[in-house]
């Protein structure tokens, strides 16, 4: 079997804070949850390697720090992603509500042109599936509305703490990106326009929030 | 020093021509806010520049890039740079090495003193904290005390009675009587902020939308701070209750700061050695305001922005082969030691061991800036494998995210105080330098001292007056900062 080196693809989770995201990272990856974790501050990322129909490709998950203070020591991360969860958690509107922040956030930093946004790999994720019905502040239907309003998004449920649909979810964003990058087999000279327009920002700023968003 | 009086920028309409611009003495910090290093908009001119070395090797910088080429980057092409996205990212601070420093590279040129060994000692004990005070209990001697707490921390048992002077919420010369009094004081004043937030109604909090998200995110970041340690550990635990209040009555006090992702980390071990909801409060807002940790949670994060130069700075003229491989991986910015700077090594060590190093670091010996030169000497102990490893941009992240509690302490002050005693036995130290690990109230004496010889110095060269360079010495063992 010819050795190839394994295709690295950046996945960047983003939400508020404490929806969940460094632990659906480390259930993932580890397959572990720890409730006594800490709260990110700067930047990690972790990597796992799977294989899709005979390839090896290597996932790299990258977690911020959300708070909005930390913003421009965290946007420059986004550059480069091939795909982008985006979470909130199950008992928390306002972390539903920010969605659509985070997303103007990811697309304007990790300036992906505005003709890519309908395709783009996004996953949403509700995370914390495991907290009772009552606790429950966002429905499925609404958290699939978004998706449909915004360029028809995979939803998936989720536990971190029980690790219900965690792989799913992380199979499906690598499937995604895979079907992107074979529909637009322009990848490569996607990045570079990024890295080229670095002087002109798109327009679309996103208008800054005042919401509360830290990991 | 034409550092000073120039900086630099790709032509609008040529991108080809650079555009060399007069600037009044603030050139240097102008130009790096220009630059931004770290902020959204970073990508652009720096990284093209520096794609294009030719550009670079232009008339009076051709010596610092030659330098930097022959000396720090024997291997490395610069066109060879990584091809990752990270290069457009965060631009290598390279820039700053242009339109900076001649001081800095006539140095690395010259070579610098021994990294002497430096010994450490046994921690302050009760008895001995005991021979320090007078009848009235007014410290006496206080640069002795701080400098055997420099040498070797304070015992466990008394740190309850040490903190509060370091943490400049007792004054030294103060008799226990005094204490006491203003003790009382302190808690009326503490009580009564606190009821400011403890007494908002449900309805008004429902419309108070900034009060609402900082509680929210107190509450969220509390019950993940330090949750393995026995004293945080636990359901309905009180001193959880505790980190809260103390934060949220921070936030009453500096409503302007607000609550940064970080603090609850620098309170959890002030909390355990105070164990006291009031004394901890202060202690905190001591460490904040007066020993300045305030300036890394600023809303800009220029504070952070700076501390990273400052380390890039020194990192440049100290372990200039870890420089060019940093720059050589588009890591000279020093981002990855985002999180020792934000929170002072907090999550890199136990319990045991930051409350030792923070003791150590808050006598304000031997320099100010201390921490920067700690940042060092764990760089120090990881470069040969970061090297050997050629590890890239996101490899650098994530080793120095994983050297956490892989540390020891105890040979990494030893080592940070052998760097500064290295750039205290180097007879000329770049200015640049001085004004990073030397007393600011003193600075202005030292700068002072550099304005009348500026005359005498040869344009490019270092040439620091031998007086400035004995008083450097004199500041930085005398003068502790935070007095
Ligand atoms: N019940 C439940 N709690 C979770 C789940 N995932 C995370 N948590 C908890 O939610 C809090 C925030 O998690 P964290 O991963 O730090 O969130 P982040 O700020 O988005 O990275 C922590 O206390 C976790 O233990 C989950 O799936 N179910
Ligand atoms: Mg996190």
């Amino acid at each position: 079997m010819a050795v190839s080196k394994s295709e690295i693809f950046k996945v960047i989770i983003l939400g508020d804070g404490g929806v969940g995201k460094s632990s659906l990272m480390n259930r993932y990856v580890s397959d572990k949850f720890d409730s006594q974790s800490f709260h990110t501050i700067g930047v990690e990322f972790l990597n796992k390697d799977v294989t899709i129909n005979d390839e090896k490709h290597t996932i790299q998950i990258w977690d911020t720090a959300g708070q909005e203070r930390f913003k421009s020591l965290r946007t420059p991360f986004y550059r480069g992603s091939d795909c982008c969860i985006l979470t909130f958690c199950l008992d928390d509107k306002q972390s539903f509500i920010n969605l659509s922040m985070w997303r103007k956030e990811f697309f304007y930093y990790a300036d992906i042109p505005e003709q890519s946004w309908e395709h783009f790999p996004f996953i949403l994720l509700g995370n914390k599936s495991d907290i009772s019905a009552e606790e429950r502040a966002v429905t499925e239907e609404e958290a699939n509305q978004w998706c449909q309003d915004n360029g028809k998004v995979p939803y998936f449920e989720t536990s971190a703490k029980t690790a219900v649909n965690v792989s799913t979810a992380f199979s499906a964003a690598t499937e995604r990106i895979i079907r992107f990058h074979s529909s637009h087999d322009d990848k490569g000279a996607q990045k570079q326009v990024g890295a080229i327009n670095l002087n002109n920002k798109p327009s679309n700023k996103p208008a800054s929030s005042t919401q509360s968003c830290c990991s | 020093m034409i550092r000073k009086y120039i900086t630099v920028s790709r032509s609008p309409t040529d991108r080809d021509l650079l555009n060399v611009h007069p600037k009044n003495t603030d050139a240097l910090s102008t130009s790096f806010s220009e630059l931004q290093i770290l902020s959204e908009t970073s990508g652009n001119y720096v990284s093209k520049f520096f794609k294009d070395p030719v550009t670079a090797t232009m008339g009076g910088f051709s010596r610092v890039t030659s330098f930097v080429r022959d000396n720090i980057l024997p291997s490395t092409n610069m066109l060879n740079r990584p091809t990752e996205d990270y290069s457009q990212i965060f631009p290598d601070i390279t820039t700053f090495k242009v339109e900076q420093d001649f001081d800095l590279i006539a140095t690395t040129e010259n070579k610098l003193a021994d990294r002497p060994e430096v010994t450490r000692s046994s921690p302050l004990t009760e008895a001995e904290w005991h021979a320090f005070l007078d009848g009235e209990g007014r410290v006496l001697n206080v640069p002795d005390l701080k400098e055997k707490i420099f040498r070797g921390g304070i015992e466990p048992s008394i740190r309850k009675d040490l903190w509060p002077f370091l943490l400049c919420y007792y004054s030294w010369n103060s008799t226990t009587k005094e204490r006491i009094d203003s003790r009382k004081h302190k808690e009326d004043e503490y009580f009564g902020m606190k009821a400011q937030w403890k007494t908002i109604t449900t309805e008004q909090e429902r419309r108070f939308s900034i009060f609402k998200e900082r509680k929210n995110l107190i509450d969220k970041d509390v019950i993940r701070t330090d949750r393995i340690h026995p004293f945080f550990a636990g359901e309905k635990n009180v001193h959880l209750d505790q980190l809260f209040s103390i934060l949220m009555t921070y936030t009453q006090l500096n409503f302007d700061l607000g609550y940064v992702q970080g603090m609850s980390d620098i309170l959890s071990p002030i909390l355990l050695v105070m164990e006291d909801e009031v004394d901890a409060f202060w202690c905190f807002v001591g460490y904040m305001d007066n020993l300045k940790l305030e300036q890394n949670f600023d809303m800009k994060q220029e504070g952070m922005k700076n501390q990273l130069i400052q380390l890039n700075k020194l990192v440049q003229v100290i372990e200039p082969e870890l420089y060019g491989f940093l720059q050589s991986k588009e890591s000279s910015n020093m981002f990855f030691c985002f999180r020792w700077l934000l929170i002072h090594f907090k999550r890199e060590f136990t319990f045991e061991d930051i409350m030792r190093l923070w003791e150590v670091m808050w006598t304000g010996l031997p320099c100010q800036n201390f921490h920067l030169l700690l940042c060092l000497a764990i760089l120090d102990g990881q470069k040969r494998t970061m090297t050997e490893q050629d590890l890239d941009f996101n490899d650098i992240l994530k080793y120095v995210n994983e050297l956490s509690l892989k540390l020891n302490v105890e040979e990494i002050l030893r080592n940070g105080e052998s760097i500064f005693l290295q750039l205290k036995n180097t007879p000329e130290i770049p200015a640049v330098l001085w004004e990073i690990v030397c007393h600011e109230r003193r600075g202005r004496i030292v700068a002072g001292l550099r304005e009348q010889h500026r005359g005498h110095r040869r344009p490019g060269i270092n040439q620091p007056p031998a007086a400035a360079a004995f008083r450097i010495k004199q500041v930085c063992y005398s003068s502790p900062v935070y007095v």
